[in-house]
This record gives structure tokens, C-alpha cells and sequence, in this order.
């Protein structure tokens, strides 16, 4: 697809994306009450904070598969998608963890506590920060396209943890299914998260194109 | 840099990865109010439990409470106010604080109440 019709589907995606986020913003469903108090419409953070987590997980997993195909075959594109794939990731990491700081506050009492959760996505999102560092530190490109797809794939170790913290620990944060949420919740999230993915996606594949324009212009 | 060799140093950096998220996962994980029978003397802890129903009084601005995990519980006092589910005995709480084991107490620091799960939100509006 060229470039042109790529920014088209995005502005398109982009405004149904909006839309959703804000009408679950402002109207969407909600628990009831809560049982310690604190405000239950706080819950409609969850509408931006899930989307955002998993196309974080989802980003930074196109980063480890970039970098492993970038390493076994040598193709460039390979390693730009690790790396466009990696910033997006990050964007979306740093989406996740304040909108969660936000819900923190309300339900937990407080935006930061060091929970397992908190404190993993924390390291995963420092690690990928280290990623994009380290291929901006060497002057070399060959060898900081090696270098970074190796800490790519070597980083990726932090994701499951950061998963699992919240699975098969104790943590303050419930998992999606213990939520008391409704279907009809639970059916406006699943729209949000696939929404969100799609623009995730269309913004993956411009940025990726413009990476690979302005290498081979180099 | 050999393509091979560098395959190879994936490994141990991969580890190194795994170590970091691990120990920052072990550091900050909460212990069960059981686990707290290990220790003899006073000690910092950070433990997570269900608070007892109806244990939450606040006296003289202070918070007492117990939390529980179904087998053993803990006294908690905190020099503070926080809301805390009083009704349904599933609202779970986390605490953070000094463990005195000779009077079964924790003077807390800190004090959160976590997400209420589906489970609490159906046993509190039974009890409504």
C-alpha cells in the first residue's frame, strides 16, 4: 500500500479510534460503586489504559522477531521494523503506565506504589528505552544494527515477567477477568483494544516506510 | 563480531534480562499474613490480605484493623485514615510497615486497598 493511502486509512482509523475513546471516556460503563469508596466512573480509564498495554506488548514483540529475523537473515528491514516497532512500544508503555498511575490514585489510594506490576512494566519500558539509547550511541551502523538486535531479542526477557507479575504473584492489580465489569464493558474494551491495534499498525507501517525512505535517500 | 558468537552472547544477556526482572519482581512481591509466623523479632514487611469484616475502626486518628488470608491474621494500626471495605471480607488490603511479632501487629507506613474483584463486589452487595 503507498503512503498516501496509508495516511487515509489512518486519519479514518484515527477518527473512529477518537470517537470510541471518548464516548467510553464520558459514557461508557462503569461498576456501580465501590465497596472502600472512591470514584467507580474512574473505571472508564480502563478503555485507554488496556489498549495501550497490549499494543506495548504486542510492539515489543515485533522488536524481538525483527531483531531475531534481522540477525539470522541480515536484512535491513528487518531491523527497522525491530526499531520503529521498539519506539512505538515505548510510546505506548509510557501511555500505559501513567494512564495506570491515574487509576492507581483513585483506587489504590496512590499513582505509585512499587507493586509487582507497577515495578516490571516499569523495567520493561526502561529496557527498551535502553535499546533505542544504545542504537543512538554507536556511530557505526552495521555494527549498531547488530548490537541493538541482539539486546532486542535479550530484552524481550523482561515482558513475560512483567505479565506474569500481576497472573501468578500477589499485586494490587486485578487481571482483566476478575474486573466487576459488564459484558457490555467488556464488549466496548474488546472494540477499543482492536481499534487501538488497527491504528497501532497503520502508524507501524508509515513510520516504517519513512524509516526505509530516508535510508536508502542516505 | 562473529554473527555466530553473538548468537551466543544473546544467552547470557538474555539471562541477565531475566535476572533484573526477576529480582525486581521478587522485591517488590507482598507476603502472605502466614508467612509472617517465620519471624521472631521485629522486622519491615510488605503484606497483602483480606481485611477482616468489620475489623476497621479509626480511634483517636488512627486506623486499626486485621487482615487475614484465611488461616492466620494480623493487627494493623496506621497513623492515618484510608478507605478500607468493611462489609464483604473479601476487599483485600496491602500493608506496609514494621512487624512486631511478639504482639502480632504491624505499625503500618503505608496502607492500600486493591481493585475490588467480581467475587467482592457480589459478596458486599449481598450483605447491602
Amino acid at each position: 500500500m503507498n503512503f498516501s493511502r496509508l495516511l487515509k486509512l489512518l486519519i479514518v482509523l484515527l477518527v473512529v479510534d477518537i470517537a470510541t475513546m471518548f464516548y467510553c471516556a464520558f459514557y461508557g460503563p462503569h461498576p456501580e460503586f465501590l465497596p472502600g469508596g472512591g470514584d467507580p466512573t474512574s473505571y472508564r480509564i480502563i478503555f485507554i489504559h488496556v489498549p495501550a498495554s497490549w499494543n506495548m506488548y504486542v510492539a515489543f514483540t515485533i522488536t524481538l522477531i525483527g531483531s531475531l529475523l534481522y540477525l539470522l537473515r541480515e536484512r535491513v528491514h528487518y531491523d527497522v521494523l525491530a526499531y520503529t516497532s521498539a519506539v512505538l512500544g515505548v510510546i505506548y508503555g509510557i501511555g500505559s503506565i501513567t494512564t495506570g498511575m491515574i487509576w492507581a490514585n483513585e483506587v489504590w489510594g496512590l499513582p505509585w506504589s512499587w507493586d509487582p506490576r507497577q515495578t516490571t512494566t516499569l523495567i520493561v519500558l526502561l529496557s527498551y528505552i535502553g535499546y533505542i539509547a544504545l542504537r543512538a550511541s554507536i556511530s557505526d551502523i552495521e555494527r549498531a544494527r547488530t548490537l541493538s538486535s541482539a539486546y532486542g531479542i535479550a530484552a524481550y526477557a523482561t515482558l513475560p515477567i512483567s505479565y506474569l507479575s500481576a497472573v501468578t504473584f500477589k499485586s494490587l492489580h486485578e487481571q482483566l477477568p476478575s474486573q466487576p465489569l459488564s459484558s457490555e464493558a467488556h464488549m466496548l474494551l474488546g472494540i477499543r483494544v482492536i481499534l487501538s491495534f488497527a491504528v497501532f499498525l497503520v502508524i507501524l507501517a508509515i513510520y516504517n516506510k519513512r524509516v526505509r525512505e530516508k535510508l536508502e535517500v542516505e | 563480531m562473529k554473527r555466530n558468537n553473538l548468537v551466543l552472547a544473546v544467552i547470557p544477556l538474555m539471562l541477565a534480562f531475566a535476572a533484573i526482572g526477576y529480582i525486581s519482581l521478587y522485591s517488590s512481591s507482598y507476603l502472605e499474613v502466614s508467612d509472617l509466623k517465620k519471624y521472631d523479632k521485629p522486622v519491615k514487611v510488605s503484606v497483602i490480605g483480606n481485611v477482616t469484616k468489620g475489623s476497621v475502626r479509626f480511634v483517636d486518628g488512627r486506623l486499626e484493623f486485621t487482615i487475614n488470608d484465611g488461616k492466620n491474621y494480623v493487627k494493623v494500626v496506621y497513623p492515618a485514615w484510608v478507605r478500607l471495605d468493611n462489609v464483604s471480607g473479601y476487599g483485600q488490603a496491602t500493608v506496609k510497615g514494621i512487624y512486631y511479632p511478639d504482639r502480632n501487629v504491624i505499625e503500618a507506613s503505608m496502607v492500600q486497598s486493591k481493585c475490588p474483584s467480581k467475587q467482592e463486589m457480589a459478596a458486599y452487595k449481598e450483605e447491602q
